[in-house]
Order: structure tokens, then sequence, then C-alpha cells
């Protein structure tokens, strides 16, 4: 028997640009990918992890992480190359793989009697968090700044950029009972709940990556039955027209559900209370209660109130 | 006509990378979801970590979708220095994606051996999901691709936009239905077509077996 918890979660409203994609010509691009026929700008889940870790080295919560971001070097800088999921949040939650070349060059030449060929080995644990990549709520039209670098110009000084303004949705899923101390899917909540610094123009602008609407599910189903359930229309209105037909038709049972944000305001999110469903405006106290209810089912220390 | 060794489950992936076995630097994808991906996926939604353990099980592959593809760059990792953050180990790459991948899996018990069989484990994760002990999100393909639903469909279940993997020596599609992850030599692969459905049974060519060299 397991637990497991899935989440799906929109960011709020903002200009995301120069978020890893290549370069073409002078022109710095957004990743794009088609989804339902159109474009949409996407932000890749190593980013969103490597936002977690941060904010684990950062929060001050006395998280231990292996890999720090060094922001002198800009660099990463591991404590331990041995890696350590017992000592480390971020080698516990989101996995590592250490591998070890073989020794000497292996051959197709027959090897000698007796003489076993060599062989690379491999350190590695699964991460138990995964993340989806986050895909924009509304198509990409091409926007483009023009910038010039400060300073002397040159024949590169001219730069263009793509900028999109929409907002961002991605899931995530995780099985506690995989962790080597469980009371880190606490910290999971508090760093997803919490992230920034993931789809901007690198320090440029903040891009707020924190939800402005979560919907979380704590079950034993296998599977979480909401992914990219956002949809936002012309006017920017969200709503979750699919998360409310698969708890309508039985799919998902409304108990599991911990719906929080703006979409708790919309008509969706007045449907899904009516269903049953535990709908509340504020993302912070529905994480909150939530985290009580994993704390009773996985029996950890007790968690002070925060309200 | 369906028996109790037998049931059909529609799955739902809204991004995914079926990678092609012989791609290197350019991670392109296979248009369909190759049968051992879909094996792979089956043994992790019943928390089975031996692979071994359901050769014979026998998949039949229906698209519901016509899957769109797109490409992104992307780190990849690779071994090249001993220091493991060393900048060589890491290079950005192309990489295709699918977005929007729906279809229907029919699992029979075939030549599986084990007892209970694979399909009696599914039937039984879908009566009493808290009995079954796994763990990680249930993917397909790599792991941030998550699987959405897997829904399990009425016996009686038709449906005319069905368009069923069917075996083609001379098809254009060649997946694995066997992966040997160190090296490729015990990779087995299979030729298949994309054929559209009639109502009625399942094609007999439909039906792939999962086995190992």
């Amino acid at each position: 028997m397991a637990f497991h918890l899935f989440g799906n979660v929109l960011t709020s409203y903002g200009t995301a640009a120069n978020n890893r994609g290549e370069n073409e010509g002078n022109i710095t691009t957004l990743q794009k990918l088609l989804w339902k026929g159109e474009v949409h700008s996407t932000v890749s889940a190593e980013a969103i992890r490597w936002a977690l870790r941060y904010y684990w080295q950062t929060a001050g919560d006395n998280y231990k992480v292996n890999r720090r971001w060094d922001d002198d070097k800009n660099d990463n800088v591991w404590e331990n190359t041995n890696f350590s999921d017992q000592e480390y949040i971020d080698d516990d939650v989101l996995g590592f793989m250490r591998a070890e070349g073989a020794k000497e060059e292996a051959s197709d030449e027959p090897k000698q009697k007796g003489k076993k060929a060599s062989k690379g080995t491999t350190t590695a644990k699964r991460g138990v968090l995964e993340v989806t990549r986050a895909v924009s709520t509304t198509p990409f039209v091409g926007d483009i700044t023009f910038n010039a670098a400060s300073g002397q110009k040159g024949r590169t000084s001219l730069y263009g950029t793509e900028v999109h303004a929409t907002q961002y949705q991605y899931g995530f899923a995780m099985t506690p009972e995989r962790l080597k101390d469980q009371s880190r899917v606490i910290a999971v909540l508090d760093g997803l709940t919490a992230l920034g610094g993931v789809a901007g123009n690198h320090s440029r602008f903040l891009y707020d990556f924190s939800p402005e609407s979560i919907v979380l599910r704590w079950t034993q189903d296998f599977s979480p039955r909401f992914l990219y359930c956002f949809a936002a229309d012309e006017g920017g209105e969200i709503s979750a027209p699919e998360l409310v037909r698969r708890v309508q038709n039985g799919d998902i049972n409304p108990k599991e559900l911990w719906v929080a944000g703006s979409i708790a305001n919309s008509s969706d999110g007045e449907a899904l209370e009516e269903l049953g469903a535990n709908v509340l405006t504020g993302v912070k106290t529905a994480v909150d209660n939530l985290k009580q209810i994993i704390t009773r089912d996985l029996q950890l220390p007790q968690l002070e109130l925060t309200t | 006509m369906r028996t109790d060794g037998q049931l059909a489950l529609q799955v739902e992936v809204p991004i995914a990378c079926f990678r092609q076995s012989r791609a290197r630097e350019y991670a392109e994808t296979y248009s369909v979801p190759p049968p051992s991906t879909v094996y792979g996926m089956l043994l992790s939604m019943v928390g089975e970590t031996d692979r071994y353990k359901h050769r014979g099980t026998q998949l039949a592959i229906a698209m519901l979708s016509v899957p769109e593809k797109s490409t992104v760059i992307r780190t990849f990792r690779r071994f090249k220095k001993k220091d493991i953050h060393n900048p060589s180990n890491a290079r950005p790459d192309y990489q295709e994606l699918l977005t929007g991948c729906q279809f229907i899996v029919q699992v029979t018990a075939g030549n599986d051996v084990a007892k209970p069989t694979l399909v009696e484990r599914l039937r039984l994760a879908f009566a009493n999901p808290a009995s079954i002990n796994r763990f990680g999100g249930l993917c397909l393909g790599e792991s941030r691709d998550l699987v959405n639903s897997i829904t399990l469909l009425p016996e009686n279940f038709q449906d005319e936009l069905l368009q069923w993997l069917i075996r083609d020596e001379d098809g254009l599609l060649t997946l694995p239905i066997w992966v040997d992850h160190v090296g490729s030599r015990g990779t087995c692969w299979q030729r298949f077509d994309l054929q559209k459905a009639c109502l009625g049974p399942t094609p007999e060519l439909a039906w792939t077996e999962i086995q190992s060299p």
C-alpha cells in the first residue's frame, strides 16, 4: 500500500524569455512545442527542478543540499561526489547518477582465457519527485523585443529576444514512502509553493513560478488524471473543465483533492466544492491542510501549524 | 471473444519521447509507443521491477490520436570526464517530443507463465489500487513523461477511429519489443504498419508477444 502525491500547478502571469532556447542569428528564441494544434512556449522540467534545489539551498530551513549553486563562480559545487540520500535532501528527492568509466578500454578482440571484459559502473538513484515539462496556457504569437548591448557598440550589439506574456502549468508526482526521510515530502510542498526564478529572462526579470492556482491529490491511485487540466480563455479567465468532468464521472474521488488559488473563485471551483473537493482560496492554507493529512497518514512527527 | 485473461486499457500521455533505438545525438522519437515501452509501463503500474517476470504477455496497441511532433533543445548527460561536474559531461542537443498521445492497449496472458499473470495483477490494481505497492510517477518513456490517466475499458468497447499497430514484415515502422539496456545485442525489433480498424474483434496480426532473446 502506497500513498502518492500528485499536483498540477498554474503559475501567475508574467513575461517569459530567454529560457534555454537555442539562438537563431542574433535572436534568442524560446522553447516551443505543438500543443493541441497550436504553438505554445514551454519550460523544461530540469529548470523547475533546478529552482527547487536552489530554494532549498537558500530557504534557510536547515536543508542540506549536495549540489550547491555558487553565485560567484556561476557554477554548481558538489559537497560530496559520492552522494548521500540520507544526508542531502536533493540526493533523496531528485535522485543522482554517478558513472564510472571502465578502467581499461573494452575491445572487440577475443579476451584472454579467464580474463573478464572491463566494465564501467554506475551508482544511481531514481528521483522520487517527477516533474513534467511546463506548457504555456496561451499560444505563442511571436512577440520579439529588440535590444542593444550597453557600452561600446560592435557588430553583435543588436539582438532580439522572443518574449511570451503568459502563464505556465506543469505537473508533478511522488511516492513519499520511497524517500530515505519521508518527512521531506513537506519540504517538496514548501518548495513548490514558493518557487521563483524559473522562466524569466535570467536575472533581468522576475517570473514568479509559484502557484497562482493549484490542484493536489493525495491518493492510492496510480495516475494523477488531471495533468494540464487548467485552461485559459482569451480574456485570461482560468477554468478546469476536464478536472470537473473527471470528478463528475467518478474517475477522481473529490475527497482526495485540494483545489486552491484563483480557480477556487471560478464556476469550476464552485462546482468542485459542491462535488465534495477541498476548495480553498489560499494556496498556503490548502497546502498546510494537506500537510496535516500527509503527516497523519505517513505517521510523521507532528507539524507545527504556521497559521 | 474477450476472456478473463484479457483486458483493454485506454492510456493518455500528454508529452512523451519514444527515443529511436538508433538515435544518437539527435534524439528522434518513434511516432507511436513501442510495445517494449508499453510493457515497461504496465510492469511499473503493478510495481513489478523484474522485467523478465511476465515474458510471454501479448499486447495489441491501437492509436486513438495522431500525436503532434515538436523539437526542443535540452541538456543531455554523458560520461566524458571523471569529475562529475565537468562541463564536457553535459551538452545541449535536440530532442523530438510527441504531444497528445492517446492509445488503447489490449493485454492478454498469452504465454505468461507467472502466477498471477500480468493481466490478473492489472485487474487487481484497478479493483483495489491500495493493494498495489508501486513507486515513482507512472510514465511512458522518460520519467518526466508522466501518464495522465489509464482507464479500464468495458468488455464490449468498439471504436471506429482506432489505428491498429499491425505486424507486417514490409511495414514502415520498426519498433523494439525488447530492449537490452547494456549494449544493444539483446534488443529485438519487429516491423509494423498502422492500419485503420474495422469494427469487430482485434486483428490477429495486432498481437505482439513480449519476448527476450
